[in-house]
């Protein structure tokens, strides 16, 4: 009796270790959030990756070659995709460029005028104060960036180092990655080892799934605004292509969000309303066909979610923490829904957690 | 010469992988991995955990959900079986013993309660790991799979032989 009260107590201090590591992890993710951004690039890689890896072992090669021959093909497709695309994405950039401090004064331009006109309409108001502001607020922009531009070369050198990072990690994660796993789990008590065992499994399984899933859509999309938008004849469609197909990995707000880019090139360079409209049905069009033949293709085999839940830990996540919070809000909502699906399972159909 | 040779070819055997540590020669002794050959055990050991219990301790309970087959390194595992409101002991496993691999092919719950004796360490590969090696290394994970079920089979027969042959034989013990 002495020793099950022991064994029990063992058990428990044993959980609570768990809890607080997890805890401590949480905060040290929370309190360096830039820091672990390349880590977290580098898991979402990994799960792109590892199906890939997986089949290549199956033809009987050792894991770590199978791991360098993705790398090796990786760099080889990266290359290949620079040295062609690379002039025209470096055209459209170099045009963007020179065309930014343009695009201001042109903005600045019909700023002052409109504030003209409502000064001449809105009595009382002293001639040229707004006019004055806004000459304020936006004649030190083209010398701000040219003030920051150091600024945008240390993170040009930071995005390199990063990208370093993001490679070297994803290389020893995939390599390593079930190894890494086993030492983890490793430490969980006997009593809840194979629950957590399976859990963490489908926990796997279905975030993976939704991230390859994603990820396919992400690459089909950008694919399809990129021809819609060429076809319309706006400027910088490629750029503006990929960053639909970028924005759109977060779930109903990103397309909005990527739409915008694309509206004001279609106001400021094309100045025409007609352009605009056409962007925004371009972009209708190709949503329409990502939801009606894409996506649930490429996402709906991962776990099944009620729109509204996604869109409230979107909403959630972005308030937490920006950008990086709405793109894992998904994922880490898929983890928890299957958590708690199974753990549910375990106590209606077995009471496992009663009379264990 | 011969000691140059065997020299050559324990460093051969180091560089790919193929010197048996103590689980891979636990591991070729259990039926469903007889088939394989060094390369597959160390395949099967990385995917099996090291798992200890304390004396007395459950492995997993009876009527929960199974998720893996355990084999004992060191040390006793007792099978109680619940009949009638008592623990009644089906079976006692000794060291290279295994016993719970009908939960490698389903979620079906355990047919009964397994119990440390003594400080005891077992091996688990479980049923998740299975099923990523099963895609992973088909090839692989389809001999496991045939050795199991035939030895599932043969159990199955000899469960049932048993069974009509003597029916409320075993020893009654309470817990």
């Amino acid at each position: 009796m002495d020793l099950k009260q022991n064994l029990k107590v063992w058990n428990w201090a044993k959980l609570l270790g768990i809890y607080l590591l997890i805890l401590i992890a949480l905060v040290i993710f929370y309190l360096a959030q830039d820091l672990l951004t390349p880590f977290l690039v580098a898991f979402i890689i990994v799960y792109a990756l590892n199906p890939l890896a997986d089949k290549i072992e199956s033809w009987g090669i050792k894991r770590t070659w199978a791991v360098a021959m993705i790398f090796i093909g990786f760099i080889v497709f990266a290359g290949l995709v620079l040295l062609i695309g690379f002039d025209s994405i470096k055209a459209e950039i170099t045009l963007l460029k020179t065309q930014v401090p343009a695009y201001i004064e042109r903005i600045k331009a019909s700023l002052i005028e409109n504030a003209a006109m409502v000064e001449s309409k809105i009595p009382n108001m002293k001639k040229g104060m707004l006019q004055n502001m806004i000459t304020q607020r936006l004649g030190d922009l083209p010398t701000m960036i040219g003030e920051k531009m150091p600024f945008i070369l240390k993170t040009l050198l930071g995005l390199v180092t990063s990208t370093l990072i993001v490679l070297f990690l994803t290389f020893f994660i995939l390599k390593d990655g079930r190894e890494f796993r086993k030492n983890i789990i490793r430490i969980i008590p006997n009593k809840y080892f194979e629950t957590v065992l399976c859990l963490l499994f489908e926990i796997n399984k279905s975030v993976g799934n939704y991230v390859r899933g994603q990820l396919i859509d992400c690459t089909i999309v950008a694919i399809l605004s990129v021809i819609g938008l060429s076809l319309i004849g706006l400027k910088y469609a490629l750029i503006i292509g990929i960053i639909c197909g970028i924005t759109n990995i977060i779930p109903y707000l990103g397309p909005i969000m990527g739409m915008i880019p694309a509206i004001f090139i279609a106001l400021v360079e094309h100045k025409s309303g007609a352009m605009a409209g056409s962007v925004v049905a371009v972009m209708m069009g190709v949503q329409l066909i990502d939801n009606v033949a894409v996506s649930p293709i490429a996402v709906g085999q991962s776990v099944d979610l009620h729109p509204i839940a996604v869109i409230l830990s979107v909403t959630i996540g972005g308030a937490l923490m920006g950008l990086w919070g709405m793109l894992f809000a998904v994922p880490i909502y898929c983890a928890l829904k299957v958590t708690f699906q199974i753990l549910y399972k375990g106590i209606i159909e077995y009471g496992s957690w009663e009379n264990a | 010469m011969p000691n140059i040779a065997e020299n050559i070819f324990e460093r051969l055997r180091k560089v790919f992988g193929v010197d048996k540590s103590e689980i891979v020669k636990i591991l070729e002794k259990v039926p469903i991995f007889s088939d394989l050959n060094l390369v597959e055990l160390n395949k099967i050991e990385i995917i099996t955990h090291e798992r200890e219990y304390m004396d007395g301790e459950q492995v997993f309970h009876e009527k929960e959900p199974g998720a893996g087959m355990y084999i004992i390194r060191t040390g006793t595992i007792k099978l109680l079986k619940r009949v009638e409101g008592k623990e009644v002991a089906v079976a006692t496993m000794k060291q290279g013993d295994f016993f719970g691999e009908i939960a490698l092919l389903d979620e079906s719950p355990r047919s009964a309660t397994a119990v440390a004796e003594g400080k005891t360490k077992i091996l688990g590969f479980y049923r998740p790991d299975f099923l990523e090696l099963l895609k992973r290394d088909p090839k692989l994970g389809s001999k496991v799979l045939l050795q199991l079920s035939q030895m599932i089979a043969k159990r199955l027969r000899v469960t049932t032989e048993s069974n009509l042959k003597g029916a409320g034989n075993g020893s009654e013990t309470e817990s």
